[in-house]
């Protein structure tokens, strides 16, 4: 929930429209309603409170309140960061080089104006970047007074709205900097026409001593703007200028460095009490006590500058290494600091770096807010969080001076100013990342870190260890524990019900489709992948396919398919038991030596140039064209004699293989069957939900019954089964079926290639126009891609001629090379040990199912078997043995033999984990319990190149739990799928 | 380069030697289809001109012709009034003075009237130019308002000491502080200057008359010098005692730039600079004599320009293409678009050299959205008003002056050109006896190479068939009188 | 596994790649211009090009193939010249291209959907050009139409320019590069053509890689692309090319060729014009005199049978485009026709893509340009682009 808010509310909130909360009416309009922010932790700063799980309630880029029990008002749009953002009011950079220009050629300049320098419809996107929302403008550097500085927002309204204030301070300096004035000249030689001949003088300072008679100088001239040799001295503007700033206490920001400069500057402006600002003050660790007496405030700028050689710093003796410390003793000394880096975007590095020699993280803060708001003077709109303030706000991935923390959104005037996310290209470079921390991490091979950390990135697991890197904007989610998504290793989710037994190369792929609710319920329960097999095989076996069933996208959906082939061992006469397996591995290894051959051919084979003129190339095709008519022929054949029992099904495909040979559209036999699709539009701000509807018409080419199935979460969360009528004159189609909302009923029309659709659910009416995206109806029906895939050949004359591929014997083929499995359900001792010898002999080793007997021939058959899934009992009972009860998931782990857990049902998976701790509580190792609804799951199945740990490479498949794993007690917080979090419904 | 010279000259002298037949004649064009941007389009049409005005606007049946009048054109033509560039700097010997504030200067002792830009604008079919010191200033010269053709500035002269320019773009060597620093101090001189003469006019009268009467000056005859220079007295407040005649001419064309004598032209390159300029002629009081230039990404401060509800000139490319520092995604803007949108009157103007002519402008907005008719007024009858010269240029109506356009085609067509220039009355281009368009055209073969075969270089079949029809056309309009010899023309037309 | 999901994805349904265009006028280019007609596309090819036509997805006033630049520019770079040999004729622009460059996304926008990418033009045989598409994936393999589609050369001033003549001094640069003059590059041209057809010095494998290219190129596989500005760089390119018998020549950026009527046409060479400038100059950065090219070159061109294309070497303003050169050769007298021609057909030929790219054909690549007026003419202007099915500019949005 949380995490779906967040995702809506930063993609949405720049636009200026806000998630709303779900089922709280329809969302205001930008800027005007009200709008709650919320966060697990928010510093307020004023007053150095700091409150977890509050709220800030915003109205017209105010804030209205703060606080954990903040009244919401009906229509307020919340946007909660989740329980780990960390929200701190808007930094202040008390520096910035946003408005810094040339410096004037006289050694003081009040009328130079820093805001007009700042240009109010530049993107300031650095700093937003950084958390900063307001910032300190520099009208120039290296003069004795450079010109006047002015506070402006760094985003929201243009103009004069962004000032703060406008003359915030007369910007200066007295150390070394500010002594390479130019000597001036009145006029510059040779004389000009817009200007009288003069002479040229050099100006002060020159010395620390020089600038304080020139400030002196100057405030004389303030005092009186007409003194002749101090005009001539500073020229005719200077003096009013002065005189106006200092009237309207515009206070004297100048820059000292050493604890000289310092001292000279505090006697100065005690003696003729002006207002004072140290700026820089890098030495000003020495008068710390000084500085705090006398009450001036002071902004220190970190001596290290980020992204620039590094800096010569004297060899003498006595050379002055510049401490770190010096904001830590000020504040001890009881000092106002600011804290400025050379750029605004590091502003909380620097805080970090600033907070040596034992400042606490609070001051730091402070001195990156609330203190440069008041020195600045703009502390009556920024600088902390509190009612009537501005809705300035920095979100953080936790505590603000964390070394690895990072902005997750600059809020300015109650608008969200800047997200990581604006950064998502279309080619999805630099996708968001996700950082996970618990105190334990399960990595699901056994291997426990205590403390552990997940990076997540672009869907897969990046880096895990005791600290992961921490990118920029990353979302960071604390917790307890976490372990691999958990693994069903043989259950049949996804086949909604169908008892269909299809043949063993058909795609079980082709039926999923993803973004399913309840097979996202599933996952929730922590079941991120199914091992997927029909409810029953027939003598040549079932197929067996992984899919995960909370993945958004198709390319996430299957792990493997077919991800093994499922074989039936015991036969009920008991003579024939094992016959059919052998005989297909025989076969296989037939079938699997063909290919070793042609792969052996490719290698020597050297492809000729690429045909570069045309006319071969249509010979080519036509040959092409010919061969591939054999081919599909041969299938065809191939496929009747393996489908004896199912010639119904033929005679719908030659119907159908017919309609392909291409009749003109309108008279269309069968133009209802297959997958249907469109968008049901949703009251805003919800996408549209995606309808699918699946249909069959029973004859083609007339009125007849149709059956099919339709979903769409927008109508029911579950899948409806559909019954109906479709009538070919009145081109209707009439269906009907129970829905998790009730009696759905459907009627649609036909028109031109379109269906309009009018669905009833529960007395809402639904319009929607469908569009046939493919003619074959798939369910759990033969699929017809095998045909179409054979269309793709084109090669050139002397290829060596590539094997047939035969859909039954592929998957036992994969298995000998060991890049599938091979599950054969075998019970009794006797079977289990020919079976796993007929395997191995083919170079399999097999995972054995059901296995009742496997506790008899543990050391024969360890080490021989990939694994084993036992059946559902845990505990088992003998009379002979009494209460000495067994747990044969036990003994085969302590065997060395890897064991699952599967579930033999659909939404009966969620059962696992329990099944897990009771078997646990039976005396199974947790470790290895969790090892088998995990690693062991995978490694037997052959997918753990994908799924089954928590290691680099992986997909990133996560659960978060509150308490230790297979735990009773222990609950699932939060899952990811593929690095997506699987939302709650 | 030096093979361009001599026929630049050549088509200069053809320019400048008026044409005999009218001196002071009256000129009648005939044309097809008659663009009036006043109005509908008026089919086979006929427009008279006379001492340089246009007389009569209308269908050939309904316009009567003068019996002694020259007639050009002829069916193939469109008639088209004569393009206004609101705002350049070219067609100068160097566009920029490096003295910060140079009010005082004037343009005319910097126009080249040979200059290739000129001649070019006739190419293009530009009849009015206004020529403005270049945008590296803080405070420029005194403009003027010209058209492209003479020998001397005076020939060319429309608008003497028209215009001032301004700019709020920093200049080189200067921040955007030091900038409006300058700027503003610019006005702050003039004030305390001013000021100061005062003063001085009200202790020193006696002083002076003492002083004159010693000299044997006239004080009388100065205090006329003065009201000869700048007639009445002084629009701002206090300044009555000054006679003109002693304001320093440093001063002098600043202060009637605040009387509103001039309008400002204020050059901006930046949105901030839109902000800024607004500020300073509000200050000043200016706002209703002020012009913005705008470039680049100006647009962005459109709704200050619209709230000011002052005109601007759109110069620089037409279509702004940004790099969002966010997204890093490039966004492209339209301004004209967006200027429209904003309900901004706006001239279009051909400083960018990808888009030059005013008619290609005029077909860019079209692509991007803009109707036809506001494209076109924004290089005729808005920079006319602009100009302040309204009921002068921009559209063909009775009383404007005769600056004429005879198109092949459709003006906005890529493969019309520009046959005819009419500029009061007189013709003063004709592309067939244009030597440098026919190299632009055909290129220029090295001196002593044979000249290029006709397959290759034979003009343009449809150039040469408008040639025919206009012959064609002038003999029917020859009309009545010369009967006879029109008959041999036709057999000869048939002949052809 | 892969194996396994590719057939899944193509089994997704396609219904957000098939469009069809209703248009005005219809530009097949390989045919006449159809009133009124219609361009249905479907996984990406062109499945229909038609009259009349019903359930429009996207409309328009016209409707082009994809423009294609023979001289976009989005090379490797100035700065990626190899300094190893003059003749580098087995390097490929591909090792060095910038897939992410925003350029690409420019081009695209300004209706460009193929393009040619070449090694820098500063050695005298730069290496191997291919063509790709300007959009899709920021991968090779997605964008690729020909891996190796002509050979880049380069004659005059560019490739001696800032090739130090060896002095007896501390050197500035680690390499003297030769050659050093005009006659210097056309020497190393003749060199490398000479010892390929000698056979020469080929137990260097470099050599006998580079002699392998040049003898594509002498057999015809491959087009020689030659940058030849001035008229002396024309003649050049012509008489290397009739000495050696090399069967596909195309002049590069040739600002002057219009100057030699007779040679061209003699030599059946391939042209590609520069942009066209508004006073017809071409200032040459290395020699100090400019080239000059008429409006009407690509006319004169046109009639001589000379086939041409054009390029806007990634003019990015509006009026520098492509369809801006366009549009300034049929101000030249250029036909409509040909001038669409010059931007689509003919550079396929060049380099032999058309029967992916270059008209509106049934089979061949969806790549369409939409117009909100007629094409090639300043009052209108592109208002979508489709790349391989994909709508890249949408002419819905605003």
């Amino acid at each position: 929930m949380s995490a779906r808010l967040l995702g809506l509310a930063l993609v949405a909130a720049p636009l200026g429209l806000l998630a709303p909360r779900a089922g709280d009416g329809p969302p205001a309009p930008a800027g005007r309603g009200f709008v709650a922010v919320r966060a697990g932790t928010i510093h307020l700063v004023e007053d150095g409170r700091v409150l977890s799980g509050a709220t800030i309630l915003v109205k017209d880029g105010k804030i209205q309140a703060v606080g954990a029990d903040v009244a919401l008002p009906p229509d307020a749009l919340v946007v909660d960061y989740g329980p780990d953002a960390v929200i701190v009011p808007g930094l202040v950079a008390a520096y910035s080089s946003y408005a810094l220009g040339f410096p004037s050629e006289r050694t003081a300049d009040p009328t130079l104006s820093a805001l007009d320098a700042f240009d109010t419809y530049r993107v300031n996107g650095d700093a937003l970047s950084g958390g900063v929302t307001s910032a300190y403008l520099t009208p120039a550097d290296n003069r004795l007074i450079a010109g006047t500085a002015a506070v402006v927002k760094l985003a929201g309204q243009r103009d004069a709205a962004r000032v703060l204030s406008a003359e915030a301070a007369l910007h200066g300096a007295i150390d070394a900097s500010a002594r390479s004035t130019p000597g001036y000249w009145d006029p510059p030689i040779p004389v000009m026409v817009d200007v009288e001949l003069g002479y040229a003088r050099p100006q002060l300072p020159r010395t620390t001593m020089g600038a304080i008679v020139a400030l002196g100088e100057l405030l004389d001239l303030a005092g009186d703007p007409d003194d002749a040799r101090l005009v001539s001295e500073y020229g005719p503007r200077t003096g009013l200028a002065l005189a106006r700033a200092l009237a309207a206490k515009v206070p004297l920001r100048l820059a000292a460095s050493d604890a000289e400069e310092i001292r000279a500057l505090l006697a100065f402006a005690a003696e003729r009490r002006v207002p004072l600002v140290l700026d820089r003050a890098e030495g000003a660790g020495a008068v710390a006590d000084e500085i705090a007496a006398a009450g001036v405030p002071v902004v220190y700028r970190l001596p290290w500058v980020p992204n620039a050689p590094a800096v010569d710093r004297g060899k003498e003796e006595d050379a002055r290494w510049p401490t770190l410390d010096v904001p830590a003793r000020l504040v001890k000394a009881g000092a106002r600091v600011a804290i400025t880096g050379s750029s605004p975007r590091d502003l909380l590095f620097a805080a970090r770096l600033a907070s040596r020699g034992g400042l606490e993280p609070a001051a730091a803060l402070r001195a990156i807010t609330l203190a440069p708001a008041e020195i600045l003077g703009v502390a009556q709109r920024v600088g902390s969080l509190r009612a009537g303030k501005d809705a300035d706000l920095c979100v953080l991935n936790g505590d603000p001076l964390a070394s690895s923390t990072s902005v997750l959104a600059t809020w300015v005037d109650g608008e969200v100013a800047w997200t990581p996310d604006r950064h998502a290209r279309e080619d999805a470079r630099g996708s968001r990342a996700t950082v996970i921390e618990v105190e334990e991490l399960h990595v699901g091979d056994g291997e426990v870190l205590r403390p552990g950390q997940l990076l997540i990135q672009d869907g897969r697991i990046r880096e895990v260890g005791a600290r992961v890197s921490h990118p920029r904007g990353a979302t960071v989610v604390r917790g307890k524990t976490c372990m691999p998504g958990m693994i069903d290793a043989f259950g049949h989710l996804g086949l909604e019900g169908s008892r269909k037994v299809p043949g063993t190369d058909f795609t079980l792929a082709t039926i999923l489709d993803p973004g399913d609710a309840l097979d996202r319920r599933v996952a929730r329960q922590g079941i991120t992948t199914v091992v997927l097999t029909p409810r029953s095989a027939s003598d040549s076996g079932a197929p067996v396919a992984a899919y995960k069933p909370a993945a958004r996208e198709l390319e996430h959906l299957m792990v493997a398919d077919p991800a093994a082939l499922r074989l039936r061992w015991d036969d009920p006469v008991r003579l024939r038991s094992g016959q059919n397996v052998r005989g297909l591995l025989a076969k296989a290894r037939d079938y699997r030596q063909k290919w070793l051959e042609y792969e052996q051919a490719m290698a020597k084979w050297v492809p000729p140039a690429e045909p570069a003129a045309e006319p071969e190339k249509k010979e080519d095709e036509k040959a092409a064209d010919a061969k591939e008519g054999q081919t599909s022929e041969a299938k065809e054949e191939k496929k009747e004699e393996s489908d004896k029992k199912e010639d119904k099904k033929d005679e719908k495909k030659d119907s159908r293989s017919k309609k392909k040979k291409g009749e003109p559209e309108e008279l269309e036999p069968d133009p209802i069957t297959g997958l249907w699709q469109a968008d049901l539009p949703q009251p805003e701000p919800a996408a549209p939900a995606k309808l699918k509807l699946r249909a069959k018409l029973a004859r083609a080419g007339e009125s007849a019954a149709v059956e099919g199935n339709l979903r769409c979460d927008a109508l029911s969360a579950t899948l409806i089964e559909f019954e109906g009528w479709f009538d070919r004159e009145a081109r209707t189609l009439t269906l009907s079926g129970v829905g998790s909302r009730g009696w759905v009923e459907l009627t649609g029309e036909l028109k031109e290639g379109k269906l309009a659709v009018k669905a009833r659910v529960d007395g809402k009416e639904h319009e929607a126009t469908l569009e046939r995206t493919s003619k074959e109806y798939v369910v759990a029906g033969r699929s017809e891609r095998g045909t179409e895939k054979s269309e793709t050949p084109k090669e050139p004359k002397g290829k060596p001629r590539e094997p047939k591929l035969d859909g039954k014997l592929e998957p036992l083929r994969r298995a000998m090379d060991g890049t599938a499995a091979l599950v054969v359900e075998v019970e009794r001792a006797r079977d289990i040990l020919d079976c796993v010898a007929a395997c191995n002999e083919a170079g399999i080793r097999p995972v054995l199912y059901g296995a009742r007997e496997a506790h008899l021939v543990l050391e024969q058959i360890a080490g021989k078997v990939a694994g084993v899934l036992p059946a559902s009992t845990v505990v088992v009972a003998e009379a002979e043995r009494g209460t000495d009860y067994r747990v044969p998931y036990a003994e085969l782990q302590n065997a060395g033999i890897r064991v699952a857990f599967p579930s033999e049902a659909e939404e009966g998976a969620i059962d696992l984990p329990l099944r897990a701790a009771y078997a646990v509580a039976n005396g199974m190792s947790p470790e290895g319990a969790l090892r088998a609804l995990t690693a062991d799951a995978a490694a037997m199945l052959a997918i753990d190149g994908r799924v089954g740990r928590l290691a680099p490479g992986l997909d990133a498949d996560v659960l978060l739990l509150d308490g230790p794993p297979l735990d009773p007690a222990t609950s699932v917080l939060r899952a990811w799928v593929a690095g997506e979090e699987v939302e709650a419904h | 380069m030096k093979r361009l010279l001599a026929p630049a000259l050549l088509l200069a002298a053809l320019l400048a030697a008026p044409l005999p037949a009218q001196q002071g004649g009256r000129l009648v064009i005939e044309a097809g289809r008659i663009v009036t941007q006043a109005g509908p389009d008026i089919e086979n049409g006929r427009i008279v001109i006379d001492g340089g005005r246009i007389t009569a606007v209308g269908k050939a049946e309904e316009v009567e012709k003068p019996w002694d009048a020259t007639v050009i054109g002829g069916k193939a033509f469109v008639a088209f009034p004569g393009f206004v560039e609101a705002h350049t700097s070219q067609g100068m010997d160097r566009a920029n003075e490096n003295i910060d504030v140079a009010p005082f200067l004037d343009i005319r002792d910097s126009i080249d009237p040979v200059a290739y830009f000129f001649e070019d604008c006739l190419r293009q079919g530009i009849t009015t130019i206004n020529v403005q010191q270049g945008a590296n200033c803080v405070v420029g010269g005194r403009g003027m308002v010209v058209r492209p053709i003479g020998m001397t500035v005076e020939e060319m002269a429309m608008r003497p000491l028209f215009g001032l320019k301004l700019s709020t773009r920093p200049k080189g060597g200067k921040s955007r502080a030091t900038q409006m620093q300058a700027l503003r101090f610019a006005f702050e001189d003039l004030r305390l200057y001013l000021e100061g003469l005062v003063e001085k006019e009200r202790d020193d009268a006696g002083y002076a008359k003492r002083e004159a009467l010693f000299q044997g000056r006239d004080l009388e005859a100065e205090a006329a010098q003065g009201r000869a220079m700048g007639g009445t007295a002084w629009k701002v407040d206090g300044l009555e005692l000054v006679p003109r005649g002693a304001l320093d001419e440093r001063y002098a064309p600043l202060l009637e730039l605040l009387e509103g004598r001039y309008t400002a032209f204020v050059h901006c390159g930046d949105p901030l600079d839109v902000v800024h300029a607004l500020e300073v002629v509000r200050a000043q009081g200016i706002l209703a004599r002020t012009v913005l230039v705008i470039e680049q990404d100006c647009w962005k401060a459109a709704d200050r320009i619209a709230e000011a509800g002052v005109p601007v000139i759109l110069e620089g490319a037409l279509l702004d293409v940004q790099r969002d520092p966010i997204t890093g995604e490039e966004v492209e803007t339209f301004v004209p678009k967006v200027l429209q949108e904003k309900g901004i009157r706006f001239a279009l103007s051909s400083e960018d050299p990808n888009t030059r002519a005013p008619a290609y402008q005029a077909a860019l907005a079209i692509a991007h959205g803009m109707e036809r008719t506001a494209a076109l007024d924004a290089v005729t009858r808005v920079p006319a008003e602009i100009l302040g010269l309204g009921d002068e240029v921009g559209s063909l109506e009775r009383g404007k002056l005769g600056n004429v356009l005879l198109c092949s085609g459709d003006p906005l067509s890529v493969t019309t050109w520009v046959e005819h220039v009419v500029i009061e009355g007189r013709l003063v281009y004709e592309r067939a006896k244009d030597v440098r368009n026919k190299h632009l055209l055909e290129g220029v073969q090295p001196l002593g190479t044979a000249p290029p075969t006709s397959a290759e270089a034979g003009e343009d079949p449809e150039h040469e068939h408008e040639k025919a029809d206009e012959d064609a056309g002038a003999e029917k309009d020859a009309g009545d009188e010369q009967k006879g010899k029109d008959e041999d023309k036709e057999k000869e037309d048939g002949g052809r | 596994m892969l194996l396994l999901i590719a057939p899944l994805l193509a089994a997704l349904p396609p219904g957000d790649d098939d469009w069809t265009i209703q248009a005005a006028t219809v530009h097949t280019v390989s045919g006449a211009p159809i009133e009124n007609g219609f361009v249905r596309v479907q996984g990406g090819k062109i499945a229909a090009v038609g009259k009349g036509g019903g359930g429009a997805t996207l409309e328009c006033a016209a409707v082009t193939p994809g423009l294609i630049d023979l001289a976009l520019g989005i090379d490797t770079g100035p700065l990626s010249v190899e300094q190893s040999s003059e003749t580098a004729a087995r390097l490929s622009a591909s090792d060095g291209l910038d897939l992410f460059s925003y350029r690409w996304e420019r081009a695209l926008r300004s209706g460009i959907t193929t393009a040619l990418a070449q090694p820098a033009d500063y050695d005298v045989i730069g290496g191997l050009g291919l063509v790709l598409k300007t959009g899709g994936a920021p991968t090779l393999a997605a964008r690729l139409v020909k891996p190796e589609a002509c050979l880049r050369g380069a004659i005059g001033a560019q490739p001696s320019n800032g090739n130090a003549i060896p002095r007896f001094q501390e050197p500035q640069t680690f390499y003297f590069r030769r050659p050093t003059t005009r006659m210097g590059v056309e020497w190393v041209f003749r060199k490398a053509f000479h010892d390929t057809l000698q056979g020469q010095g080929e137990d260097d494998p470099a050599t006998a890689a580079d002699h392998a290219v040049l003898r594509r190129v002498l057999a015809g596989e491959l087009p020689l692309v030659v940058q030849a500005k001035a008229t002396q760089d024309v003649r050049t390119a012509i008489y290397l090319k009739e000495e050696f018998g090399i069967p596909r020549l195309v002049l590069d950026h040739a600002i002057e060729a219009w100057r030699e009527p007779e040679l061209l046409k003699r030599s059946g060479v391939a042209v590609i014009l520069p942009p066209f400038t508004a006073d017809g100059r071409h200032a040459d950065g290395f020699v100090n005199d400019s080239y000059f090219l008429p409006l009407d070159a690509a006319r004169k061109l046109h009639e001589w049978g000379v086939p041409f294309a054009l390029s806007a070497h990634e003019g990015a303003g509006a009026g520098a485009r492509l369809a801006d050169q366009a549009a300034a050769a049929q101000r030249g007298g250029l036909p409509l026709a040909a001038a669409l021609e010059a931007v689509t057909l003919t550079p396929a030929r060049l380099l032999g893509v058309e029967a992916r790219v270059g008209s509106l054909e049934a089979g061949k690549d969806a790549d369409l340009v939409l117009w909100n007026g007629p094409p090639l003419q300043p009052t209108s202007r592109i208002i979508g682009v489709l790349l391989q099915g994909r709508l890249v500019l949408d002419p819905r949005s605003k």
